[in-house]
């Protein structure tokens, strides 16, 4: 029974939809031979282990390099909305209760779930209207405020024109518990929202061999941290511009090598 | 098209039948006298492989002590291309065993 658990995990890191053709049958053959030791069985594992991660690195690269850039931007929105709800909560809690802010934080969750469930071209065009309704785009707008909004309206100018080729799953809302607990340990100072994307971008990184969308993604949200903190006057030490230039810079340097090596090798 | 041993000696064993995925890494593992061990993440990476390239055809999965199965037959085109590849090896085995002779005769006398 254990065994079966451990197989059936090891079996998560194949894409659900060879899972769904041959999981049972690569379940049983696991079985079959981890019967001769407790050793075979965990080699045979970690092979499923490796080969699932081999299949969806084969998978992301048949996609082809625009979707894989395209599907970034849809993921850096994702990591937008949730950075954006964080920080409202956020404020909500510092600043009192607020109405207007009452109502930010509605759509922005709104919007968020809509997109974690797959609605991601009716996600992305109310993050357009939401973020000129909201945002700093009004007659009055300032060249800072642009900067730090330049990236997100790209991205969800891509996720409007292509969103990400994936079923509709409500159970990916499941999402927003992580960004209620992340909201809730930033009001008590526990962290701070570049921690938060520090932790994303080495997930990134682990990521990095079979799928480099989630450190490009994450680059594009280190490199709007940049823009939105050029315009703050420089601190002493060692500043968030700084962090964010070297963690953009690396992400992206390694995010793009990973795609060339994955666009020759499925080209040859 | 060139195989590696491990898909060599995969198809190689479906040569007296439809075998499941387990019987298929075990007799693979015969063949090539326990030279090549095939484990369960590279043996269904290369069926699926084999299957795109119609090299094999999978049944219909089935239940045989529990677990679910499924058998794998050599199609006529995986046939092919075996004969192809074991008359590649042989004649690169040859090639190199004759010259071997060839030079140890010579450096005998």
């Amino acid at each position: 029974m254990i065994r079966e658990r451990i197989g059936q995990t090891a079996l998560r890191a194949y894409p659900p939809a060879v899972r769904q053709a041959r999981g049972l049958e690569m379940l049983g053959m696991l079985l079959d031979a981890g019967e001769q030791s407790n050793r075979v069985f965990v080699r045979e594992s970690g092979s499923l282990v490796l080969g699932g991660l081999r299949e969806r690195r084969a998978l992301a690269a048949r996609a082809g390099t625009r979707r894989l850039v395209a599907d970034a931007c849809c993921q850096a929105v994702l990591i937008f909305l949730m950075l954006w709800l964080i920080s409202a909560l956020n404020t909500q809690g510092s600043a009192g209760p607020s109405r207007q802010l009452l109502v930010q934080e509605v759509v922005l969750a709104a919007i968020l779930a809509c997109a974690l469930i797959g609605h991601e071209r009716i996600a992305a065009l109310s993050g357009l209207a939401a973020l000129i309704a909201y945002g700093p785009l009004g007659p009055h707008i300032q060249l800072v405020w642009l900067a730090r909004v330049l990236v997100p309206i790209a991205c969800l100018l891509v996720m409007v024109c292509a969103p990400q080729r994936r079923p509709r799953n409500p159970r990916r809302l499941l999402w927003l518990l992580p960004v209620c607990v992340l909201a809730a340990l930033h009001a008590h100072a526990r962290f701070s929202l570049p921690e938060a994307l520090a932790v994303m971008s080495l997930g990134g990184l682990l990521r990095l061999f079979h799928d480099p969308r989630l450190a490009v993604a994450c680059s594009l949200v280190w490199i709007t941290v940049l823009l939105a903190d050029a315009g703050r006057p420089a601190p002493a030490g060692l500043g968030l511009l700084d962090v964010a230039a070297v963690a953009a810079g690396l992400l992206l340097t390694v995010a793009a090598r990973r795609l060339w090596i994955m666009r020759h090798s499925a080209t040859a | 098209m060139e195989l590696r041993p491990p898909s060599y000696f995969a198809l190689a064993a479906l040569i007296d039948g439809p075998l499941h995925g387990y019987a298929i890494a075990r007799r693979a593992r015969e063949l090539s006298g326990g030279r090549v061990r095939i484990s369960t993440g590279t043996l269904y990476a290369l069926l699926e492989r084999a299957l795109s390239e119609s090299l094999v055809i999978a049944g219909e999965p089935y239940v045989e002590g529990g677990r679910q199965r499924r058998d794998y037959t050599l199609t006529p085109a995986g046939r092919a291309l075996l004969a192809d590849e074991a008359a590649r090896l042989e004649h690169a085995a040859r090639a190199v065993s004759g010259r071997l002779r060839a030079t140890s005769k010579a450096v005998l006398t």
